[in-house]
């Protein structure tokens, strides 16, 4: 009888931490993104102000569903702008990060050098270290470099910040292969560089697209370093946008209407990367099944 | 076509392992050589040293005119045959055919006939727009031998390529490794633990056992004439029996296993083993060589558990402390606990030093 009691209160309680968890995933993380999304097409007369209003009474505004965003492209032309510098130096990052990390993550995997261990912890301590030790500590470098308010400074610091994440990726990708493939690489007329392009990189693509998902996104998203080391010419629409929730000339509206055209890109780009993230990459490669 | 040459080889890993010592060997041109032995022998760690996948720790490795220790897998002009295949899952068929051809820059119509004439020998053709997914076991393998023959490299090394395979496939394989061997006319250097596989497959075995060369001879040799306990125990299925006693002098030479056996020795061993009277001897006989006899016999054994398969009956016969395989070519199958009449047929008798386990034969 109290076992019986115990089974069903704890069938209830874990019910019950299910459910909550449900509604948290969907108020903390979704319900933000509703409330952002469905912002820049109602009409700011009278939504969100009257009642808390969840679905806007009336779609767009002045009989235009994209109002906003044609105001907003009215009154901040350099929108346009920051957001192709966002994408120039978004995937920049990836592309550079990838080049850089994925010969390291293959070094790593495959061969014992002096230093590993250090090299390896180093790159999880680059990763502890917040974005503002960078900027504070990278500052007087790139002023004497004239760097400052550069792409390809901006490039490399967002690149910097990819590769750690990059490289545990690559890392666990490479692992998950199986020596041998390479081997029968070697065997079959190749070195160690047309190895790791030809045959390892591509059997690797689910996780170089995770990969370059955590990059571009790093890139994308990047505040702190952007704002220290960039300028007007290279701004990134995240600063651009950021300045709009901040200070005397805040402007909500048009900052959630920024966060719509940020999403784009972004869409556009796990489309294309996602298709490659797939199970069963070695499927038939060997005897064992994977 | 080339010969292999193998001078004084050792290989040490890097804990300290020795796993290949001092190994000499010599593989004619165009020889099918079988590399076997219980798995921690050192055979694929050779095979892997021959390919370019192991560094050498000491000694040399010719192929060819060539002391290939320096020279990179991609230089040696071999292809290797792996146990897993090793196929690129993201490659077709043909793909994975055309991969080291391509790699060479033979130009396109040249690859496009040696995939096509490969694809051809091993029945693939059907097969060459698939991925290795969507291909069995058996046909995966053969796209692994394929990717090796397109090459035509000097050397074929082939790395237990069919234990993955089930039973009847593997015997299938088997002729058909033994038959591209015959047509490419190539050196072929071939790793199995299955002893069946080394007799039937090679020109030539090499039984490696503990990091050593055991014996390295023609199957028929290693049978009829092994130079030690092991490799006379490893040859042959069910294996040799083995019985430990000594040479004594009764009435001529006699083994006996200071019990109930005594077993003459044949006059033409006489001179073998006349230093080795009062001294620890391992006698050794094939199943086959036990025979059940009508009249007295040499010794009388008690019949344990008995095997029919058919064609013949594997008995085990339990004398003293001891267990005998015997095989008989009989129908008449003996019944569990009875006593039968043993005989042995002398002209394969097998005497070995019963401390370093070497013949006495040789």
């Amino acid at each position: 009888m109290p076992n019986e009691f115990m089974d069903r209160l704890w069938k209830y309680a874990t019910r019950t931490i299910a459910v909550l968890l449900v509604i948290f995933t969907i108020f903390g993380f979704l319900f933000p993104v509703y409330t952002v999304t469905v912002y820049p097409f109602s009409n700011e007369k009278n939504f969100p102000r009257e009642n808390h209003r969840l679905v806007p009474p009336e779609w767009g505004q002045n009989g235009s569903l994209f109002y906003h965003f044609k105001d907003l492209f009215e009154s901040k032309p350099q929108v346009l702008h920051t957001l192709k510098n966002s994408i120039i130096i978004a995937i920049a990052t990836t592309f550079l990060s990838l080049v850089i990390a994925a010969p390291a993550a293959f070094g790593f995997s495959r061969f014992k050098f002096r230093g590993r261990m250090f090299f390896w912890w180093s790159f999880t301590f680059f990763i502890m270290l917040p974005d503002l030790l960078y900027a504070n500590a990278l500052y007087k470098m790139y002023f004497d470099l004239n760097l400052l308010n550069t792409y390809h400074g901006l490039i490399f610091i967002h690149s910097m910040r990819a590769i750690p994440y990059v490289l545990f990726v690559l890392y666990g990708i490479f692992q998950s292969i199986p020596t041998t493939l390479e081997e029968a690489a070697y065997t079959l007329g190749c070195n160690r560089f047309q190895t790791l392009v030809r045959v390892t990189i591509p059997m690797a693509l689910p996780g170089v697209a995770v990969a370059s998902i955590f990059a571009f996104l790093r890139s994308w998203d990047e505040f702190v370093l952007t704002m220290y080391l960039g300028g007007t010419e290279t701004q990134t629409i995240v600063t651009l946008a950021s300045s709009m929730l901040l200070g005397a000339n805040k402007n909500p509206l048009q900052a959630s209407t920024v966060s719509v055209i940020m999403m784009i890109p972004v869409i556009i780009f796990i489309f294309f990367t996602q298709k490659h993230m797939k199970a069963g990459y070695l499927a038939g490669a060997m005897a064992r099944t994977y | 076509m080339a010969r292999v040459l193998l001078k004084k080889v050792n290989k040490i890993y890097d804990g300290g392992v020795h796993v290949v010592k001092d190994n000499d060997l010599e593989i004619n041109d165009r020889e099918f050589m079988v590399f076997v032995g219980p798995s921690g022998c050192g055979k694929s760690t050779t095979l892997r040293m021959i390919a370019g996948l192991e560094e050498i720790t000491s000694g040399e490795i010719h192929i060819g005119d060539r002391i290939v220790n320096d020279v990179p897998p991609k230089d040696r002009d071999i292809a290797m045959v792996f146990q897993n295949y090793a196929l690129y899952p993201h490659m077709t068929v043909y793909d994975n055919m055309a991969f080291g051809l391509k790699l060479r820059k033979f130009p396109k119509h040249e690859i496009d006939q040696r995939v096509k004439d490969a694809a051809k020998i091993l029945g693939l053709e059907d097969l060459l727009d698939r991925k290795p997914k969507a291909l069995s076991g058996g046909q995966r393998q053969r796209v692994a031998v394929g990717r090796a023959i397109v090459r035509k490299p000097k050397v074929f090394l082939f790395d237990e390529p069919l234990s993955n395979l089930d039973a009847k496939l593997r015997v299938q394989m088997r002729a058909e490794i033994e038959r591209l061997h015959h047509e490419l006319e190539a050196t072929m250097i071939y790793v199995t633990h299955d002893q069946v596989e080394a007799m039937t497959m090679g020109d030539r075995i090499t039984v490696l056992y503990d990091g050593y060369i055991q014996q390295c001879d023609t199957p028929l040799n290693l049978y009829d004439h092994p130079a030690n306990v092991f490799v006379a125990g490893f040859i042959g299925s069910p294996s040799m029996n083995f019985l430990h006693g000594e040479i004594i002098q009764a009435d001529g030479l006699k083994f006996t296993n200071k019990q109930s056996i005594q077993i003459p020795v044949p006059e033409r061993y006489q001179d073998h083993l006349k230093h080795h009277i009062n001294r620890p001897v391992i006698f050794g006989i094939r199943p086959e060589d036990i025979n059940a006899s009508d009249a007295q016999g040499i010794f009388q054994a008690k019949v344990g558990v008995v095997e029919p398969m058919g064609n013949e009956v594997i008995v085990y016969l339990n004398i003293d402390e001891s267990t005998l395989l015997a095989r008989l070519n009989t129908r008449q199958i003996p019944q569990y606990g009875q006593m039968m009449n043993v005989e042995l047929n002398p002209e394969h008798f097998h005497f070995f030093d019963g401390k370093t386990e070497k013949s006495l034969l040789i």
